[in-house]
Order: C-alpha cells, then sequence, then structure tokens
C-alpha cells in the first residue's frame, strides 16, 4: 500500500475514533449528481482526462469515471466536478 | 459566459503534450482556476480560463512540457482591444449616444389618459397652448403650471397630472362629475301614453289618475293629470308621477336590396414616407390621397423602445389596395336573419326598460328588395310626461 493511501486511511480511522466529519480529516468523497455531474472532493489530482474516461487521484485509490461527452467543468485544489454523460463509477 | 467571467474576459486554450492532465494538475496547485476542460485526443486538451492567468498557464504548460496555444479571447478586456482599433466605429457609437441622450431630453410621444367626454384632440390643443406638445423641452416644463393652466383651460377636468418617463410624457385627468339635480325643476303637467296597450299595472306618486287597471289607450291618450281641485280652495297644479306599465303590441319594418355591390381585390401597391419631427416627406410621385375605388392601410414604425426612449422618426408604410366592384345577389335567409336582428334591437331601444314577451317575423320579396316585418307583443312603462299648456 503507498505511503500516502496508508496516511488517509489512519487520518480516516483517527476521525472516526474521534466521532469527527470524514471531510475534516481529507478523506475523499465523491458525489453523484443525477446521471450528469460527479463531484469528487479531497482529490489529488487528475490522471487521466478523455471525453470517455476520467481518473481522479484520491487518498483512498484511484477513482474512474466513465461516460460519454465528459468535461472537466471546474478544477480546483479541493474539488473537481466533471459534467457529461457518466455511465459507471469505480474505485480502484 | 457567466456575466463576472464576461467582465472578467476568458481565453479559450489548447493544451497539447504528451500528458496533458500533468498540466492541469500543475495549473491547480498554482492555484489557476479553470473550466470547461474537453479532451480533443489523447495529447490535446481545450480548456478555458481568466484572460489574467493566460500567461501564467503558458508558462506552467512549458515547465510540464506542454505547449499551451490561445485559440480565442472574449469578453470586456478582449472587446475594448478590438474596439481601440475602431476608431471611427468608436465615434459613431459615442455619436448615437450622445444623440439619443440629446434626444431624449424632448417629448416625442405625448399619452393623454383618463379623458372620457372630453375628447383627447381638445386636451392635446390645450396642452400645446401650454408648451406640452411634440418635440418641445421637457425639463423646461413646470408641471403644477402646465396643470393649473390646463384646469383653466378646460373647466370640465377636475384633476391633471404630467409625468415624463425618457421622452414620452404621461398626461393623466379626471374629468368634473356633474352634481345630479335633487329637485325637479320640470313645470306642473301630466301623463300621456306614448303606445296604445292594455294597463296591466298603475302606481301613481302624484297628480289624479285617469284611468285604471285593465282599461285600453291609445297613443297620446291622457293617463294621470297634474291639475287637482280642491274642494276648499283653488285647484292645485302638480307635476304628475307615475309608473304605468302596459302591455303593446308593435310592428317594425326595414327593407334591404337583393342585389349588392361585391368588392374583388384587383391589385396592391406599396409606398413609404418617412416622419422626422411631425413633418413628413413621401418616397412616392403624386398626392398620398387615397386613389377613387381604392382602400389604404397605413402601418406605422415608430423608432422607439417602450417606456424607454422615442425618437421623433417613424418610418410610414401604405398599402393601397385596388377592389373591383361586381354586381352580386344577396342570400336571401342570411339578410331576413340580419334584418330580424337590427328589427328587434331597434324594438328593445324604443321600449326603453321593457320586455318583448314575444314575436313572429315575416319576409316578402318585390321589386328587387327584401321587405321584412317584425310583429311583437311587449309589456313597458307607457307615461310620458307633458307640460301643462298655459301653466
Amino acid at each position: 500500500m503507498p505511503k500516502g493511501e496508508k496516511l488517509s486511511r489512519l487520518a480516516a480511522e483517527l476521525a472516526d475514533r474521534l466521532e469527527l466529519p470524514a471531510g475534516t480529516a481529507g478523506v475523499m468523497r465523491l458525489t453523484l449528481l443525477g446521471g450528469g455531474r460527479a463531484l469528487v472532493e479531497n482529490h489529488r489530482g487528475i490522471a487521466l482526462c478523455t471525453r470517455e474516461r476520467v481518473e481522479v487521484r484520491t487518498g483512498a485509490g484511484l477513482v474512474r469515471i466513465d461516460g460519454e461527452a465528459l468535461s472537466l467543468d471546474a478544477l480546483d485544489r479541493e474539488a473537481l466536478l466533471v459534467t457529461g454523460r457518466i455511465l459507471s463509477l469505480e474505485l480502484l | 459566459m457567466r456575466a463576472a467571467e464576461f467582465m472578467r474576459g476568458s481565453v479559450r486554450a489548447e493544451i497539447s503534450g504528451v500528458e496533458p492532465e500533468r498540466c492541469l494538475n500543475a495549473l491547480t496547485l498554482s492555484g489557476i482556476a479553470f473550466r470547461e476542460a474537453v479532451s480533443e485526443d489523447a495529447f490535446t486538451l481545450r480548456l478555458s480560463l481568466d484572460a489574467r492567468d493566460a500567461a501564467e498557464a503558458a508558462r506552467i504548460a512549458e515547465r510540464s512540457q506542454c505547449a499551451l496555444r490561445l485559440l480565442r479571447e472574449s469578453g470586456v478586456p478582449a472587446v475594448r482591444r478590438r474596439l481601440r482599433r475602431r476608431a471611427a466605429l468608436l465615434a459613431a457609437a459615442g455619436l448615437c449616444f450622445a444623440l439619443l441622450a440629446a434626444g431624449s431630453l424632448f417629448a416625442w410621444e405625448i399619452d393623454v389618459v383618463g379623458e372620457e367626454s372630453v375628447t383627447e384632440g381638445e386636451i392635446r390643443r390645450a396642452l400645446a397652448a401650454c408648451g406640452v406638445y411634440p418635440g418641445s423641452f421637457w425639463p423646461g416644463w413646470d408641471a403644477d403650471a402646465v396643470c393649473n393652466r390646463l384646469l383653466l383651460e378646460l373647466p370640465e377636468l377636475s384633476w391633471a397630472g404630467l409625468s415624463v418617463s425618457g421622452s414620452r410624457a404621461e398626461v393623466r385627468v379626471r374629468e368634473r362629475i356633474e352634481k345630479p339635480p335633487i329637485v325637479s325643476e320640470e313645470p306642473p303637467g301630466g301623463l300621456f301614453a306614448r303606445s296604445t296597450g292594455i294597463i296591466e299595472r298603475m302606481e301613481v306618486l302624484a297628480g289624479a289618475p285617469l284611468v285604471s287597471e285593465g282599461e285600453a289607450v291609445v297613443e297620446g291618450e291622457a293617463l294621470v293629470t297634474g291639475e287637482l281641485p280642491s274642494p276648499v280652495g283653488e285647484t292645485r297644479y302638480v307635476r304628475a308621477q307615475a309608473k304605468v306599465t302596459a302591455r303593446t303590441w308593435h310592428e317594425l319594418s326595414a327593407c334591404a336590396p337583393l342585389e349588392y355591390s361585391a368588392l374583388s381585390e384587383a391589385g396592391t401597391s406599396m409606398r413609404w414616407a418617412l416622419e422626422i419631427c411631425g413633418r413628413r416627406v413621401n418616397f412616392f410621385f403624386g398626392s398620398s390621397q387615397t386613389p377613387p375605388g381604392c382602400g389604404k392601410i397605413i402601418t406605422e414604425y415608430p423608432l422607439r423602445l417602450e417606456g424607454v426612449f422615442t425618437l421623433p422618426l417613424t418610418l410610414i408604410r401604405e398599402r393601397v389596395l385596388r377592389y373591383d366592384a361586381a354586381p352580386a345577389a344577396a342570400d336571401t335567409e342570411a339578410l331576413t336573419a340580419e334584418l330580424s336582428e337590427q328589427l328587434l334591437t331597434e324594438l328593445r331601444r324604443r321600449l326603453d326598460g321593457g320586455e318583448v314577451l314575444n314575436y313572429s317575423v315575416s319576409a316578402a320579396e318585390s321589386g328587387g328588395a327584401l321587405y321584412v316585418t317584425l310583429r311583437a307583443e311587449c309589456r313597458e312603462e307607457i307615461a310620458v310626461y307633458r307640460p301643462a299648456t298655459g301653466s
């Protein structure tokens, strides 16, 4: 397991024990809005960006979003928004 | 594009390289916000970012072993840059704006609202006498003085208000309500029958009845007299008042020709004119009067933005329609129905609040005309006042 992923799991574990919201510990949060928008918070960058697939690095691994006419509508250090026709989501 | 983005200015850029995603991550880490990132192929991405970040983004792309190429610019900074090179266009726009601003200081449209019995023309003439007419300089108006003068010019008005919005002035008026007479000033007199009929009901409020319920009366017969003899003094004269309801019979006739001239369109022509500050400039030769045997449809296109500004320019389109008249036979049934309807309307007008109990219609053709006769049984008030002679 990579070092970053270990740290992320540790932070999640700690937040869980202290009964803190998961978001405060920098845990990745993925929100699917209908079938056309996916919001990824606490990401660690883009691994791949094509019209059919977007891969996002997170503390919990790689999030793969497959679909049609995908685009990155907004991106900053905290979150990114993928729009298009989303067909599947995978956590690798 | 959102308003804020438009104001800041935005660029569409293309990032190409072996791994354009690396460039996206580098941009994010540098705090450069971008949007609408779309992949063109495995080595090319297109995205939008603020115009002020374009140079920094190009440097970051170079560091990420990618190339950033600007595709197009949009928003206020780009428009401003483009306009800087078009001085004549800018000057023309400025001149238009100045003309518009100067034009809005004159009232090009005056609306009159609230008139009932006083005509709009009378009010407009009175306003013109007060200095309020199309093309007048409205900042020079004194609204209170204009309204006061308008009330003096037109005593039928009880209130007037003047407001200006852009180059449109609105004059609101209220008319004076005449006080109704409380006491009848009519001289003494009696009531007479206006139609022949049988009296069904009679309520005498003043005067002495001369007939009674169930009696038949003929047109012009006295029903109630205003002369009241007194056994102890002189005869008193009053204005007779009574409600006399009677059953009456009416017969009305109307005729119409069975042949009429049917008009058929024989051609149209179009002509244009321009009205500048109330003066008309024709773009055609000859008179602007409608030629005989023709109709004219006038459409006006004023240069204005409703509620914002009005300019003293109106484009006028006149469509002149030529007609040919040909004799045609009228539809007898339709004509009978139309005449019957008109006769009924006329009968109801004559009854003045009375009711039609039943009626029959007969039609006959004679001498190229259709004669329609309406016979009706009605119930109506038949008493009409007539002043006493020599009183």
